[in-house]
């Protein structure tokens, strides 16, 4: 009971810290020649790790990122290499292990710099693949990474992980009232809902439109379209049922405006409006400096390939003739900041 | 996880945390951090400030006329510090670092008359409060003082219970609107006395949800005696309050 009920709050209020102890843990059975994998304290991400681990022998270093999870957090400076420093220091790794070797998450990169971690610990910090499931294989290739283990993967598994943590707490907005005052209109309100987020994210690789929102619109309007048609052709009246069409939009469209970042990784609408009409900051949630593209400055570059090997999305290809780096795909940048906070040469802005 | 609205929110957190701590703990982490000024903090001292986060103590301690310097691991919060030193005009009076709790291994020996901290050790593990309060011993000179504000459990089951619902509401509330948690520390206190400070003083708050807690680094000539007083006091502990020794 309390597993199933432990396991219902891990996927609907992921919005929300959970944090799991830190410290350095044993995997399986290591020794001081094992390898060293570092990761933050949420407690998802940390069972997700030793998951991905599974026969390793390994340690497991966790550390505080505030129980959120790695990439939300090194983003929001809540797991940098202070995290790290303290985690190594604090649980003595150095007499655990004879090599000085530490294995990072890249999508921490945003928030982890390698040099103070070398400085200060004396250990050499390396970014391992994005999934800890490639771990294993990626120790059995002496660390090379393919290009698979770079990329986040925005597959269906990711969208049907996503889908009732990202709209759950959007749902309770307006179920809680609805419960309270009109609760006639909550089996209606939570059957459109919950079919309107499962549409969008299972089809959203086929729905057109170029944004959260204009998909959203775009099946909104199918179903008001239905709907209407269904209701003139039973009853005459187009607009029977008037107020649902409008909820329907309502509902789509809060489903919507954050699909793009969750599903890939691109800017939510909402931001891209308030861009578009010259809103640049939004009180303190938001600020320009949210609001870059990434700018290379090639004659700075010294070919290192960090960007190339750490961004999420694939903004960058393999270096070019000249050995610069170069664009593969710039407009899939979200401005993560991770290949700005890791280019030792400062060749990169977002500007 | 990769809602790109949650990255961009939690990355403007720092300029909210105020807020989020006045609100869940209604008031009581400002009162605690003015009493622990107050009463610890003379003109002239040496402070250092554990984890200062937005630097909202370390500029009282400056302002009581102190020489205060205070880190955070977090650059954001640092950064809303430095505004308000700046603001302050305390710029020569403050300095702040970014770095860990084991970044004190850089600090010198028995140089500080004060080291404090809020919200700070709740959010350690044992080994870390460990490490910090070692360090803390290091860092302060014999006769220093140690002053720690953190919630704590209610130690009471009824003030628990109380406690306990109030908290659920205002964590949701104040989490959904600047993303701001705290969680509640316990055995502070044994903690303290292990690494061989002397309490002086720990009270609570009206809900017994705000601990206060005052310890001295006892000198070197009686640290002998010193080890067992603070093993004894450790061990009595919880709602001994003796009067606090003054300079």
């Amino acid at each position: 009971m309390n597993r199933i009920l432990d396991w219902l709050i891990a996927r609907l209020f992921r919005w929300l810290p959970r944090s799991a102890p830190t410290g350095l843990f044993r995997i399986g059975n290591p020794n001081a020649d094992s390898p060293v994998i570092v990761t933050g304290n949420f407690a998802l991400t940390v069972k997700r790790v030793r998951d991905g681990l599974g026969e390793c022998n390994a340690w497991l270093l966790v550390a505080h990122s505030g129980g959120i999870n790695v990439w939300c957090a090194a983003d929001g400076g809540l797991f940098t290499h202070n995290h790290v420093i303290d985690a190594i220091k604090v649980s003595r790794l150095a007499d655990h292990v004879k090599h000085r070797r530490i294995l990072l998450p890249p999508l921490a990169a945003s928030g982890v710099e390698l040099e103070p971690i070398h400085e200060q610990t004396g250990f050499h910090p390396h970014f391992g693949p994005v999934y800890a499931r490639d771990i294993p294989a990626y120790l059995e290739a002496r660390g090379k990474k393919t290009e698979a283990m770079r990329r986040f993967r925005f597959d269906l598994a990711h969208r049907l992980d996503m889908l009732p943590a990202m709209n759950f707490p959007i749902y309770l907005l307006a179920a809680v009232p609805l419960a309270i005052f009109w609760p006639q209109y909550l089996l209606g309100y939570s059957l459109l809902f919950w079919g309107a987020a499962l549409v969008m994210y299972l089809f959203v690789e086929w729905i057109p439109g170029k944004t959260g929102w204009s998909q959203a619109l775009f099946c909104a309007v199918l179903l008001a379209l239905a709907w209407a048609g269904f209701d003139a052709w039973r009853s005459g009246d187009m607009l029977a049922h008037g107020g649902w069409l409008l909820a329907n939009v309502g509902v789509f469209m809060a489903v919507g405006f954050d699909l793009a970042g969750i599903v890939s990784a691109r800017r939510s609408d909402p931001e891209r409006l308030l861009d578009s009409v010259g809103v640049k900051s939004l009180g303190s949630l938001f600020s320009e400096k949210n609001l870059g593209l990434i700018t290379l400055d090639a004659e700075r570059c010294n070919g290192c390939r960090a960007c190339f090997d750490l961004c999420p999305v694939g903004v960058w290809d393999d270096l070019g003739p000249d050995k610069k780096a170069r664009f593969r795909d710039r407009d899939a940048c979200f401005a993560c900041s991770a290949c700005v906070r890791q280019c030792g040469e400062g060749a990169l802005t977002l500007t | 996880m990769s809602s790109y609205i949650y990255m961009k929110i939690l990355e403007s957190q720092p300029r909210r945390y105020d807020r989020g701590i006045e609100m869940l703990s209604t008031g009581a982490a400002e009162r605690a951090k003015h009493k622990l000024v107050r009463e610890n903090v003379r003109p002239g001292d040496r402070v250092l400030e554990i984890g200062c986060g937005t630097g909202s103590m370390s500029v009282m301690a400056a302002l009581a006329g102190a020489r205060v310097q205070g880190f955070d691991v977090s650059a954001g919060m640092l950064e809303v510090a430095r505004e308000k030193v700046a603001d302050e005009r305390l710029d020569g009076r403050i300095e702040l670092f970014e770095m860990g709790i084991t970044g004190m291994d850089r600090l010198p020996d028995a140089h500080f008359d004060v080291v404090m901290s809020t919200l700070v050790f709740s959010e350690l593990s044992p080994d870390e409060q460990a490490y910090a309060l070692a360090a803390a011993h290091r860092v302060l000179r014999p006769g220093g003082r140690l002053a720690l504000a953190d919630e704590a459990r209610p130690t009471r089951p009824l003030y628990r219970l109380l406690h306990g619902c109030i908290r659920l509401v205002l964590l949701a509330i104040t989490f959904a609107l600047t993303q701001t948690t705290t969680r509640a520390v316990r055995g502070l206190d044994a903690a303290v006395a292990r690494a061989g400070f002397h309490i002086d003083k720990q009270e609570r708050s009206a809900l017994e949800s705000f601990l206060y807690l005052v310890a001295s680094k006892v000198p070197d000539e009686d640290a002998a005696a010193g080890c067992d007083a603070s093993a004894q006091s450790g061990r009595a502990g919880r709602g001994t309050e003796d009067k606090e020794e003054r300079r």
